[in-house]
């Protein structure tokens, strides 16, 4: 991938991008895909500093 | 052999597509086409780990989300390479490719209409940051008592804070305006959480433009006085039009 942060992609593909209904299996309609998937990246994020400060 | 269903990525105008051979889909599966004009690219997923119970899961897995939307992203660019391209939101997935097709047929009007505006235009995202907050320090005060004087020192940051938040939303609409001036459309999104960004100032501003291929000298422009007035704004881009492709429904 490009030189580009995560975050900047899910803005995109998360709140961007062709909503298409129909005959879709799954699609952001059925879930609330950018609070699930921000609350799972700071709370990653939060992990990753949380070990970085027991490292140091 | 797990039951499979059709994972759809963008819609572009045509399926000449020079850089698609050499790019794989989510979990590396192999690139396939739908239809002609309009044509779509979409992969073989398992049907298991997009159903609705298991993506509430996956989502919440940083890896299952990074792997995922990187896979996603790098189809875009590729087809988006080639000419006007719709990106797909994540994770939209179809039974089987007929049903893609189908779906094709039926919006081949909006997508012609939404790749047309495209043409000739780029995407970029600009973020403004707010500078660093000067600590308050206490102001003297003459005032007769000490409690009084703590409570006109609290009421004075207060003003000083909303004073300085006051200022940076002006500037954060000052960007946006200027930007949306050159642009053809304009869209805003929540300002990112600090932990994200990994930038200690607090963004004030996450926007993207779609921007005629022959303005960008005016955009760099634009940024470039901006930057040179002290203000911390983040270009990014040329993205693939993920903000500006809302179908039209004729």
């Amino acid at each position: 991938m490009r030189d580009v942060a995560l975050v900047d992609v899910l803005d995109r593909l998360l709140g961007g991008g062709v909503v298409i209904s129909g005959e879709v299996v799954i699609a952001i309609a059925d879930v609330d895909l950018v609070r699930i998937s921000l609350r799972a990246l700071i709370a990653s994020m939060d992990t990753c500093l949380q070990n970085e400060l027991a490292d140091a | 052999m797990t039951e499979q269903a059709t994972y759809l990525y963008a819609v572009t105008g045509t399926p000449d597509i020079p850089g698609l051979p050499g790019v794989l889909g989510i979990s590396g599966a192999p690139l396939r086409m739908v239809g002609a004009e309009p044509c779509a690219i979409v992969s073989s997923v398992s049907l298991a780990e997009f159903s609705e119970e298991a993506l509430r899961r996956n989502l919440e897995d940083r890896q299952w989300l990074e792997k995922t939307a990187t896979a996603h992203h790098q189809v875009v660019e590729a087809v988006n390479d080639a000419g006007p391209t719709a990106p797909v939101r994540l994770c939209t997935v179809y039974r089987d490719d007929d049903r893609v097709g189908e779906m094709l047929r039926e919006q081949a009007d909006a997508f012609h209409a939404t790749l047309s505006r495209l043409a000739g235009r780029r995407e970029w995202g600009v973020q403004v940051f707010s500078p660093a907050q000067p600590t308050d320090s206490p102001q003297a005060t003459d005032s007769p008592s000490p409690g009084l004087a703590y409570l006109e020192r609290l009421r004075a940051q207060r003003d000083q804070r909303a004073d300085r938040d006051h200022a940076m939303a002006r500037q954060a609409e000052n960007v946006h305006s200027s930007m949306a001036d050159i642009a053809t459309a304009a869209r805003r999104y929540p300002p990112q959480d600090r932990r994200l960004t990994g930038i200690a100032d607090p963004m004030i501003l996450n926007a993207a433009y779609l921007v005629d291929i022959s303005l960008e000298p005016v955009l760099a422009e634009h940024i470039a006085n901006f930057r040179r007035a002290g203000l911390e704004i983040r270009l990014t881009g040329p993205w693939a039009p993920y903000s500006f492709v809302e179908l039209e429904t004729p």
